[in-house]
């Protein structure tokens, strides 16, 4: 913003205040795309040179001028994309910790949105949000879902062999499924996961 | 000549009687132990009587003293084995409250010692008596005076401070954790891996150097009267941005207590942004119920012109509420 607009745009807030003016969409736009870009650095890993008050005054204009739908559904579509593009990559899953940190500098910045706008429009906050978007962009993929599975039970098959096996990694995406609630866990893994044994020792003692 | 001097210290009251002549009662001068003045005095008779009780005046008759203590009597220099009372505990109000009567005679220098075990305020209300020591009420304040004296000196004197905030027209020094322990926006300001943390610095554009400072003076617990009643009204904004929930309530309160018709609409205004369902009730009690929004008419319609619709439609809820057409 250049000095003078940064000015006339002040001058706007102060208007607001005395008279009651509301803001108009045209700042809400400007102030949503500087929020819009903020949520891509931090998903690209280049939030270090982003300023926290700026970008939580921005947001925090937003919601008490009354534009917090607004901000809360370009979250949600931006959030959205993004995992959709992570859904991609073949070992989505892990950037699970990315989006795990993303996710709370996210939070944070819309703190006053989650304060007051969320609970009062009955709005999932932007944690649990996240984590939902998780689940049903790239956990329910049926890509990623497969390819999880499989994974998980290669693994454990190996391990039941004497192989040797990344233990690390499934320790991290044991955890990310119960990050996400216990009925993830269960549904989608523990069940087949729990079938899978059984077919196994009974080929085992059919050896025998 | 028998001195009446009692000299104490700490629990301990001593008093020494050079000789106690042919007199047959004696009191001793007031002394101070606790919240109280008290008196010893010895009576011979058949025994020789011994009481304590404390000087009649306003702290023995609204917080009369319930005292746990042990006497002791003895001969000074004479082999003999002093006097000790058991322990009591009792109510003391007057001279008549406690009398420990004993069997001997003393002749020449004695002295009488009082321990006090403890000392309670009696409560007269019923409940609980609360001992006087340790005093904890004292050592409270006391604390908490010195580290309010600390915290304005870290301020103002910049000790240590580890954050430097731009505000719209000058430069403050501050310190992360305070603001950190004060407001979540802060401490998530400082937590996560962005320019703050890295550089040190808050941009803080929406606020004056002036209000900013008082802002701070209130998080370092030294703010003054007039500096909170001059920027109150970026004291709310503040507050409601970085989520200091007593510092809302206070100025909430505070522009409770002079709504006039020159100020009513602004804070009307102020009470719906903020979401200040007091201020706002208030408001509009000011403008419909007591009539004022006549005062008001020229200004009232730009208002009218401006306002956001939801407050427009309570406002008419209330003038619905309060108009009874006849």
């Amino acid at each position: 913003m250049s000095h003078q607009k940064k000015r006339a745009f002040n001058f706007k807030i102060e208007t607001f205040k005395r008279y009651g003016v509301e803001l108009d969409l045209k700042y809400a736009k400007k102030t949503w795309k500087l929020l819009e870009h903020a949520i891509h650095e931090i998903y690209n890993h280049k939030a270090s040179g982003l300023s926290f008050e700026e970008h939580y005054r921005n947001a925090y204009n937003m919601v008490l001028h009354k534009y917090g739908e607004k901000l809360y559904s370009g979250l949600v579509a931006t959030m959205t994309w993004h995992l959709k593009e992570i859904s991609r990559c073949i070992e989505s899953a892990r950037k699970w910790g990315d989006h795990n940190m993303a996710l709370q500098m996210i939070r944070d910045i819309l703190m006053f949105m989650d304060r007051t706008f969320v609970p009062s429009s009955h709005k999932t906050p932007v944690n649990e949000l996240g984590l939902n978007l998780w689940r049903d962009n790239i956990i329910h993929s049926s890509e990623t879902q497969r390819r999880l599975l499989n994974t998980l039970i290669d693994c454990v098959n190996k391990e039941r062999t004497g192989e040797f096996i990344n233990r690390g990694l499934i320790r991290n995406i044991v955890k990310m499924l119960m990050d996400l609630g216990p009925s993830v866990y269960q549904q989608d893994f523990e069940k087949p996961f729990l079938e899978v044994p059984t077919n196994f020792f009974r080929a085992e003692s059919q050896h025998t | 000549m028998t001195d009446s001097k009692v000299e104490t210290i700490s629990r301990l009251a001593q008093w020494r009687i050079e000789n106690f002549g042919p007199c047959s009662y004696r009191r001793s001068d007031p002394f101070k132990v606790g919240i109280w003045n008290w008196h010893l005095s010895i009576e011979k008779n058949r025994y020789l009587y011994v009481r304590l009780f404390p000087e009649p005046g306003r702290a023995s008759k609204e917080q009369p003293p319930v005292a746990r203590f042990v006497l002791r009597v003895s001969n000074v220099g004479a082999n003999r084995r002093p006097y000790i009372s058991p322990v009591h505990e009792r109510l003391l109000r007057n001279s008549e409250d406690f009398v420990w009567p004993v069997d001997s005679t003393f002749h020449g220098r004695f002295i009488i010692d009082v321990e006090f075990l403890d000392l309670k305020i009696y409560s007269l209300n019923g409940s609980d008596s609360c001992s006087i020591w340790p005093n904890e009420i004292a050592l409270q304040s006391l604390a908490t005076n010195s580290t309010l004296r600390c915290l304005s000196r870290m301020l103002n004197e910049g000790i240590h401070a580890d954050v430097t905030i731009n505000t719209a027209d000058g430069t403050l020094a501050a310190h992360k954790a305070v603001l950190s322990v004060s407001s979540p926006v802060f401490g998530s300001m400082f937590l996560h891996d962005l320019k703050e943390k890295e550089s040190s610095t808050i941009n803080i554009e929406d606020m004056s150097l002036e209000s900013c400072m008082a802002l701070l003076s209130y998080l370092y617990g030294g703010i003054k009267q007039e500096d909170f009643w001059k920027h109150r009204l970026a004291l709310l904004g503040a507050a409601n941005k970085y989520d200091i929930a007593d510092l809302k309530e206070c100025c909430e309160e505070s522009l409770l207590e002079d709504i006039n018709s020159s100020n009513v609409l602004e804070r009307l205004q102020e009470a719906w942004l903020y979401q200040l369902d007091k201020l706002k009730k208030s408001c509009l009690m000011y403008l419909f119920d007591f009539g004022k929004i006549y005062d008001v008419r020229d200004e009232i319609s730009t208002f009218f012109l401006h306002a956001d619709r939801e407050l427009m439609i309570e406002m008419f809820q209330e003038v619905l509420t309060v108009w009874k057409p006849v």
